[in-house]
């Protein structure tokens, strides 16, 4: 141990040196808390050791003292400055993950405006693929009933041998392959008017029963092999455009025709709910599954194998809202699927 | 080709198949229908039919790939049908072993029912000579 001074009482405000040797080393870093401690070795000689007020030291003792000052001072300095310095790279160290954090995000937002870019491009590509493929069935629907046509022509005109009947069933086959091609230019008529946005309902009072019964008169043939049981009670009449609606109801047979097997009954029937009459189309065919049910009226969605151009339950939609009515898919009370609409009766 | 004989019409296009099917019927054919490529090979297997109309496009298997198939154990005459300008299809066809062709719809006298009639009568003439008896 080291011997202490007997005067110990008037070296004890001299702790207070150790103050401006930790402001040193937190502010000024290690160098300054090393010139601070010096200072402070020299202060405390200067007015603590006697002879006071001088830097001389008389007594080994003082020595001691003043050593032991110094090597605290110094040490308390060193200390401090190397926290100080720790906190300060610390700080850096923050600093330099918060920029990287910044640009990190910069980088993600990049990247999400380029996924959306890709998103969109995407978008227009199946846009694109899809009137690609509505050109390609369109064309082939255009031309297959034309292709029947000439070629049952054609070969009644080379003076085929054929009895009545036979001449009968050709001939009745070229006026159904006309009809065919009819509603399909129907429809295609009305899809470049939705297109356009020029799809005006021109209202008029309807009666829904009359509008189906006609719809189904004039797609007899199609419908030849079907049992078609229509079952509408007594309905307010509804403002809307006949040709139009009856377009709906035609698209709707087509398409219980089309995927309806062959002798199966197709139902057709009406009511009236709250301010609106509904009316709906069942078929016995495979039915629609639940995620098909909203897609199924998009444009140019065709069923699996399905030979048909995929715009008639898209213009279904389309002139049913444009009459201020709702669309909708779903599964047939027997199997098979129910496509039914509603029209206000209030307009 | 002889009254009676089976005549099998493979098209899914449903005004095709009837036009074909009144002409060969009013020229006392029987008359089988398959609207797609698996019908059409299971037809052929258990109908035995004396020569198959065969559209190239069907819903699932290419008609090159059904006339493929078929040559693969039969003998019965293949006459397809193609589309106007797919004139590689029909060679094709042709290379897999179909007797002969009818284009629809720009020539309207080679698609007419009548034409595959006599196409059919050919097409069994070719039958006949590739056989050893």
């Amino acid at each position: 141990m080291v011997p202490l001074r007997g005067d110990i009482t008037s070296a004890s405000p001299a702790l207070l040196l150790v103050i401006p040797i930790v402001l040193a080393g937190l502010v000024g870093g290690r160098l300054a808390a090393v010139v601070t401690a010096v200072g402070a070795a020299l202060a405390f000689n200067f007015a603590f050791i006697p002879p006071y007020w001088t830097f001389e030291i008389h007594t080994p003792d003082d020595i001691v003292a003043l050593a032991v000052f110094g090597f605290v001072a110094l040490v308390v300095g060193t200390l401090v400055a190397r926290e100080g310095e720790r906190r300060q790279s610390a700080e850096e160290r923050a600093t330099e993950l918060q920029a990287l954090n910044d640009e990190l995000g910069a980088v993600q937002l990049e990247r999400q405006r380029l996924a959306e870019e890709a998103m969109r491009a995407a978008m227009l590509e199946r846009v694109d693929e899809q009137r690609g493929a509505l050109l390609r069935s369109v064309s082939h629907d255009l031309r297959t009933p034309l292709a029947a046509i000439r070629a049952v022509v054609s070969d009644l005109l080379s003076g085929a041998p054929y009895d009545d009947a036979t001449r009968a069933e050709l001939l009745t086959l070229v006026g159904d392959e006309a009809e065919r091609r009819d509603r399909l230019v129907a429809n295609l008529l009305n899809l470049s008017r939705i297109e356009a946005r020029a799809l005006r309902p021109d209202r008029q009072e309807v009666a829904i029963d009359e509008l189906v019964a006609d719809t189904v008169k004039r797609l007899e043939r199609l419908l030849v092999r079907r049992r078609v049981q229509i079952e509408i009670p007594d309905l307010p009449l509804i403002q809307g455009d006949y040709t139009q609606l009856s377009q709906v109801v035609s698209n709707l047979l087509e398409n219980a025709a089309r995927h309806a097997p062959q002798h199966s009954t197709i139902r057709v029937g009406a009511q009236q709910r709250d301010h609106s009459v509904e009316v709906w189309v069942d078929d016995e065919g495979i039915g629609v599954a639940p995620f098909e049910a909203q897609r199924i009226f998009e444009p140019f969605r065709r069923g699996e194998g399905s030979s048909s151009s995929g715009i008639g339950l898209a213009i279904g939609k389309a002139i049913v809202e444009a009459h201020g009515g709702r669309i909708a898919a779903e599964g047939a009370p027997g199997g098979g699927a129910r496509f039914r609409f509603s029209l206000p009766t209030t307009t | 080709m002889n009254e009676g004989e089976l005549v099998l019409v493979v098209d899914d296009e449903p005004a095709i198949v009837r036009a074909l099917s009144a002409a060969l019927k009013a020229r006392k054919h029987r008359v089988a229908v398959a609207t797609t490529g698996a019908e059409a090979l299971a037809e052929v297997t258990t109908g035995s039919p004396a020569v198959v109309i065969l559209d190239l496009g069907l819903p699932d298997i290419d008609g090159i790939e059904v006339c493929r198939r078929l040559r693969r154990w039969t003998d019965t005459p293949i006459i397809v049908l193609t589309a106007e300008g797919a004139e590689s299809r029909k060679v094709e066809a042709l290379d897999e072993g179909a007797d002969d062709y009818v284009t629809s719809p720009s020539r309207p006298r080679s698609c007419s029912p009548g034409y595959v009639w006599r196409s059919g009568t050919a097409a069994h003439g070719t039958r006949r000579t590739r056989l050893p008896f």
